[in-house]
């Protein structure tokens, strides 16, 4: 079924709708969670991160506003498996993952992250392909570089050296808008 | 300020890219999760996962099987691979009296059984069961579904291969035998609540009269009334047991076909059963 039909459903309270997003999604989701979680926690934990993700669309469904239900269950899921390492005290899973931003000025922070989102989006479109769902897969769905080169029938080395290329593309592309940013850890 | 890259792109939703495959299995556990906690327990529309309970529950008011035996009894479905010098013979066997005369009627031998199947159910049973499917891999090319999708059969032939068969059996009783041919493996064997499901795989590339070189088989049986649902295909696996899963099974208002005597043996070969 597709996506908008299975939305319309879903916004409207049709109870039927759940299994069937379960049944199209669960994969995707699992997956998803999977990355993010299994250098932490197990199957069980994993599980209970996709049915609460499904849950929470459920619940949450009539403030949906986005028409991409898929995209919308994708950022569901990785808040939620975030969440839960942050409760079981366990570090995000990716090292090359952290950046220290200089800001010009102060302005909120919640304005401030948006805006920066805003760019890095634009950077990533920026990339060409492959460079770009090499990105994609790395740091929006947490793929291993082994799996993202499998995928795309590269050698690792190659994928290692593509992401290196999109971050420092990301960093340029921040410092020449103002936020002068550096790799560093947490 | 410290940020990390994955919360920067979080927005980048790669919209061509899909990861993660359909299992069934984690299908089931992940809804099984979701509606336990959303307190779902006997929805009409539950799948077969979930269904048994409120199917038996059914089952025993509109039937009426007021005895405690039978509400208790659990039924069965066993296998076997027949030995080399046995003779198996498909058809129903039985023996009918004309004229004073005893006729044998309708026994077929088949050298190329690989697997005989072997049911023991209630006498009791009176209906035969209908089901409708919420998924196909492909429309039907034969089968009369009602408004709601209620049927007993489900043919699809694409003219060079069977993509799928999907049937109840309707003349089902205790000792009822059914047989499969080819080299036959049961490749999964899984219960969930009443219901007994078994995989089973024939490769039928040297059989005698071969039609298709493998077929795959999904016997869905259930253990408190004997009720069997056969998918059949030569679709992979995995896509049968999409089909299994997007399936409701009840109890129809058709009767139970009735036998004067003998036990029945049927084959249940793709495309011939």
């Amino acid at each position: 079924m597709n996506e908008k039909r299975l939305l319309h459903r879903l916004r409207r309270g049709d109870e039927s709708v759940l299994p069937e997003l379960i049944r199209q999604y669960s994969g995707y989701a699992y997956a998803i969670a999977s990355n993010i979680l299994s250098h932490a926690l197990g199957e069980e934990d994993i599980e209970e991160v996709v049915s609460d993700s499904f849950l929470s669309i459920w619940e949450n469904r009539e403030n949906i506003e986005t028409e991409m239900l898929k995209a919308y269950l994708a950022a569901v899921v990785r808040n939620k498996a975030k969440t839960a390492l942050r409760k079981h005290h366990e570090e995000e899973p990716l090292e090359d993952d952290v950046l220290q931003i200089s800001i010009p000025n102060q302005p909120e922070q919640k304005i401030l992250l948006s805006e920066l989102r805003e760019l890095a989006h634009e950077a990533v479109d920026s990339l060409g392909e492959p460079d770009r769902e090499i990105f994609q897969r790395y740091y929006f769905f947490y793929q291993k570089t082994e799996e993202i080169s499998k995928a795309l029938g590269l050698k690792d080395a190659t994928v290692r050296a593509k992401l290196a290329r999109g971050r420092k593309r990301l960093k340029e592309y921040l410092t020449e808008r103002g936020f002068s940013c550096e790799d560093t850890h947490y | 300020m410290k940020t990390r890259i994955t919360d920067l792109v979080q927005d980048c939703y790669p919209e061509n890219i899909n990861i993660g495959e359909y299992d069934a299995a984690l299908v089931a556990r992940i809804t099984d999760r979701v509606q336990d906690r959303l307190g779902v327990k006997n929805s009409q529309s539950r799948r077969i996962r979930k269904l048994p309970r409120a199917f038996l529950l059914a089952a025993v008011f509109a039937l009426a099987f007021g005895t405690v035996a039978f509400a208790i009894a659990e039924y069965t479905i066993s296998h076997r691979k027949p030995s080399a010098d046995e003779d198996i013979v498909s058809g129903f066997r039985y023996e009918e009296v004309v004229d004073g005369e005893v006729w044998n009627s309708v026994i077929l031998a088949n050298p190329d059984a690989g697997m005989v199947f072997t049911l023991s159910c209630p006498e009791e049973i009176t209906h035969t069961p209908e089901f409708r499917c919420f998924w196909l891999p492909q429309e039907a090319t034969e089968g009369i579904t009602d408004e709601q999708g209620w049927t007993k059969r489900l043919f699809c032939d694409s003219g060079d291969t069977i993509p799928y068969c999907i049937s109840t059996l309707d003349n089902i009783r205790d000792g009822f035998q059914l047989v499969v041919s080819g080299d036959v493996n049961v490749v999964k064997e899984e219960r969930l609540g009443d219901w007994e499901i078994l995989e089973v795989t024939s490769d039928c590339s040297k059989l005698i009269y071969p039609t298709y070189d493998r077929a795959n088989y999904i016997l869905i049986f259930q253990k408190t009334t004997g009720y069997l649902v056969l998918i059949s295909g030569e679709l992979d696996m995995e896509t049968l047991e999409h089909i299994a899963y997007e399936m409701e099974i009840r109890e129809s208002s058709t009767p139970r076909m009735e036998y004067t005597g003998g036990v029945p043996i049927g084959t249940i070969d793709l495309g011939r059963g």
